[in-house]
């Protein structure tokens, strides 16, 4: 074979150019994909209409005042149904009177476009602090913000910490503007006397 | 139940409503509230608290039951009527509607029963709205101190032989 290129030197250049053609070929088509590639990334695998990174939803009352607000590492949003998917969502509510905001955290959360309907699941936190007291804390698995009706609700077993002590129980309703909280079954609350309180 | 004691207070119920606009929690089917030797069972209990803490307790039941057990110095107790109603500041236990206190073979009933729970004195009185109603009272006698003498049988026919 290299006796015959030897005696054809234009076949040989031809057989150079040809690799290089096919090596500069593949070179392209890697880039091609690389670049897919990282569009391909950024969108994630459910192939969101669209991805908002640090992403910030506000909601308004009639008045015109924050009603809540919610933020996200990323919402990826999806037209059709008209949901956004949240990382770590990170919300405050905050209460018509007195404006002290409920702040909700969670691992993941779904938030209905329409009925502001917020979903999360994943070490749901909601505190709520207190002037001169102890902040007051609900925790659970899984939680509903609805910022139209106003309440927070959720059928799982929650945890509520507050100045009384603690209580535990199974389904709740929470009314954030009124500051009532319903517990709907189970209930076992473990309250400090004031003695135990002076002496922490 | 004592504010100022370092024991807690536990409290289980079937449902639970927490008004904090209202410093009201209201408690609701088979309530039982616990502290050390003292519990009180209702239908429904709602606990009142103000600046200093928990101020008031109301039970509503058919009836509801409270109850301390013995103690070194105080005999058990056992007091139940429809309406029981705790008052931190004061210490005192008002039974209202079908009131029967248990004390140490004592019984007293009424409309309405009064019960210090730092001195443990009972007063009883009977209801405003029925004039038939009559106070009870079964007070036990005390056993004598010095010896010798007997004392006198349930039906207080003075002491009887025992050979």
């Amino acid at each position: 074979m290299l006796s015959i290129l030897r005696r054809r030197p234009a076949l040989t250049y031809a057989l150079i150019g040809l690799l290089g053609a096919i090596f500069l070929l593949m070179v392209w088509q890697d880039e091609e994909s690389s670049g897919a590639g990282s569009t391909a990334d950024l969108r994630g695998p459910r192939e969101p209409d669209g991805f908002i990174v640090n992403a910030v939803y506000r909601a308004y009352d009639q008045t015109g005042q924050l009603s809540s607000r919610i933020e996200s590492a990323r919402a990826e949003q999806f037209e059709d149904e008209q949901y956004a998917l949240m990382e770590e969502p990170e919300s405050a509510v905050f209460e018509k009177e007195t404006r002290i905001p409920w702040n909700i955290t969670a691992e993941a959360g779904r938030y209905d476009l329409n009925t502001e309907l917020l979903l999360l699941s994943g070490d749901v936190r909601v505190v709520r602090s207190n002037p001169g007291m102890a902040p007051t804390q609900l925790l659970s698995e899984r939680l509903t913000l609805d910022n139209l009706d106003r309440i927070v609700h959720t059928e799982a077993p929650v945890t509520l910490l507050d100045y009384r002590g603690t209580t535990d129980a199974v389904g709740m309703r929470a009314w954030i503007d009124d500051r009532i909280i319903e517990f709907q079954s189970e209930v076992e609350g473990e309250y400090v006397t004031d003695n135990i309180k002076n002496r922490r | 139940f004592d504010m100022n004691s370092d024991a807690p207070i536990s409290v289980n119920a079937d449902h639970a409503r927490l008004d904090d606009m209202a410093g009201r929690a209201t408690y609701t089917g088979n309530v039982v509230i616990v502290q050390a030797e003292t519990s009180l069972r209702a239908d429904r209990v709602e606990l009142y608290r103000d600046a200093e803490g928990l101020s008031r307790i109301l039970a509503f039941g058919d009836p509801a039951v409270y109850e301390q057990a013995e103690t070194s110095e105080s005999p058990e107790t056992d007091a139940r009527a429809d309406e029981i109603e705790f008052d931190a500041a004061s210490h005192l236990l008002t039974f209202r509607e079908n009131a029967v206190i248990r004390q140490a073979g004592d019984i007293f009933r009424g409309d309405l029963v009064r019960y210090q729970t730092e001195n443990r004195v009972v007063t009883a009185e009977r209801g405003s709205s029925d004039d038939s109603a009559q106070v009870e009272m079964i007070i036990q006698p005390r056993r004598q101190q010095n010896s010798g003498s007997n004392p006198a049988t349930e039906d207080g026919n003075g002491p009887a032989d025992r050979n």
